[in-house]
């Protein structure tokens, strides 16, 4: 098991946008075409393309620059336009007297050689219980809706609230991580009295907002995987602030979630393959023996681990697997992927909530939906699904998720 | 000159070229994006940052080497254009 020779000079020609290399570092005649496409996949095109272009003379640029270009340009048009606003926006509700916490890409943006190639798709915030009503009236006062029931409103860990033709999207966060992942919040319980500037955004202290990015990618990987991206904001975030990281500290709440040797991991894929310096301890990265498969998963699912349909299904399997073994149950629970429990489906199936005995019923829909899915999208299929679950749970054991 | 320009619109170089970028608070008939060449875009900075007709006209002449008649009547041009895309807020105080 290896990686292609595209994903491989994908890898090499990030590592070179990154780091701003000269371009005798570029691999020798890397197919662009596969290395684009992953680099879109990843959400990573501008990143990469604004480097390439800079390491040709127009006379000797490959074909299809001219045509790659045009599509950089509208992603990073549109990307300046929503971030002017999310930033006009942020600053409305500083002025209320707010604390909202800026979280992962308007801050780690900041940290790419080019920040406006970073694209943002929103603007997450953490948001304190009692300023949350006060929050949710300006951002309504700014012209932004919520996109839930106003009973969601006031029980959902995080409500996202777009403008009328949607490039703008701000997401409050009652608290980092669902209860369901309630784990994941309890190194955070002094979120707002650690907080601190930076770029213009109070945030979570430079360690707590590293700790968050890796527990985020920890999500992700869990849900249906993590995209090469978050991986980079990681390499970058240490590179920037890791000399000052309380290291054992970083370890025990990583050990805590069983995300060590996934941390582990993601350390020695930035620093192997992205060629960043990650000040953490030898030993703890010594615990990640082999990355070839999780960078596998991370390369062949896409930005937020959602490639396909069937790895997106994947996730009731894995997030089954990962609570039950955190709770001590001993199922991993593959066939709960088809037949999820009523709590999973009442966000789906709202009659549930009033009617329980109708469980089945939901079933029944769902996998009706599902067919219809699969007919529709050529890249999903129930047994696709399965076999990636199984693939998925797997990585979960071999990276002592599941113990 | 920065109260003539429409607000909620921003001008960025990407990929070495420069553009007029529309966010929430531009007038919805303009285009989310449109193309600026870099003359355009050095007034267009200078104009956002407040200066007066006089110190555009100046750094203009001190930068592309070009006569002061020559240098007003390509800012007269840009904002005749400006002003016909509707990136013009209000009628330019001549005094």
């Amino acid at each position: 098991m290896n990686l292609t020779r595209a994903q491989a000079d994908f890898l090499s020609v990030l590592s070179c946008a990154l780091h701003q290399a000269p371009a005798q570092s570029l691999p020798a005649q890397p197919e662009w075409f596969q290395v684009f496409s992953l680099a879109e996949k990843h959400h990573l095109l501008p990143v990469i393309f604004d480097y390439v272009r800079r390491c040709f003379d127009e006379a000797a640029q490959p074909a299809m620059f001219p045509k790659v270009k045009p599509l950089v340009i509208s992603q990073i048009a549109r990307h300046i336009s929503s971030s002017s606003d999310t930033e006009r926006i942020y600053r409305a509700l500083r002025q209320q007297n707010l604390h909202p916490l800026a979280l992962k890409g308007a801050l780690c943006a900041s940290l790419y050689p080019a920040p406006d190639t970073r694209i943002t798709a929103d603007l997450d915030l953490l948001i304190r219980e009692d300023e949350f009503t006060a929050c949710h009236q300006c951002l309504i006062a700014l012209g932004l809706s919520p996109d839930c029931s106003d009973e969601a409103l006031y029980q959902d860990y995080e409500v996202s609230y777009f403008s009328a033709d949607h490039n703008v999207c701000i997401e409050l966060h009652r608290a980092l991580f669902s209860d369901a992942e309630g784990i994941l919040n309890q190194p955070f319980s002094n979120a707002f009295q650690t907080s601190c500037e930076c770029d213009g955004y109070l945030t979570l202290s430079p360690e707590n907002h590293f700790l968050f990015l890796i527990f985020h990618a920890f999500k992700h990987f869990i849900h249906s995987g993590v995209g090469i991206r978050q991986i980079c904001d990681i390499g970058l975030w240490a590179r920037e602030y890791g000399d000052t990281f309380n290291w054992p500290r970083l370890r025990t709440c990583c050990a805590n979630a069983n995300a060590d040797i996934f941390a582990a991991c993601l350390f020695r894929i930035a620093r192997e393959r992205l060629a960043f310096t990650v000040p953490c301890p030898e030993d703890w990265m010594g615990d990640c023996e082999d990355i070839i498969p999780l960078l596998l998963d991370v390369l062949e699912g896409g930005v937020y681990g959602s490639e396909s349909l069937s790895r997106l299904h994947t996730s009731t399997a894995t997030l089954n697997a990962v609570r039950s073994n955190l709770s001590g149950q001993d199922k991993e629970g593959l066939l709960r992927s088809v037949f999820p429990e009523r709590a999973y489906l009442v966000g789906h199936y709202p009659y549930l909530k009033e009617h329980p005995l109708l469980l089945p019923v939901a079933w029944a829909s769902r996998l009706c939906r599902y067919a219809s899915e699969t007919r529709r999208h050529k890249d999903s299929s129930a047994s696709e699904s399965i076999r990636l679950a199984k693939k998925r749970l797997q990585l979960l054991r071999d990276y002592k998720i599941l113990r | 000159m920065n109260n003539l320009l429409t607000p909620g619109v921003v001008c960025a170089c990407i990929c070495d070229e420069y553009f007029l970028i529309t966010t929430m608070e531009a007038p919805k008939e303009l285009p989310m994006i449109r193309g600026l060449n870099e003359t355009g875009a050095f007034f267009w900075r200078r104009m956002e940052a407040g200066h007066s007709r006089e110190e555009i006209i100046d750094a203009t002449v001190r930068e592309h080497d070009i006569n002061a008649e020559a240098a007003s009547q390509a800012l007269d041009d840009f904002l005749l254009l400006l002003r016909e895309a509707g990136y013009l807020s209000m009628e330019e105080d001549c005094t």
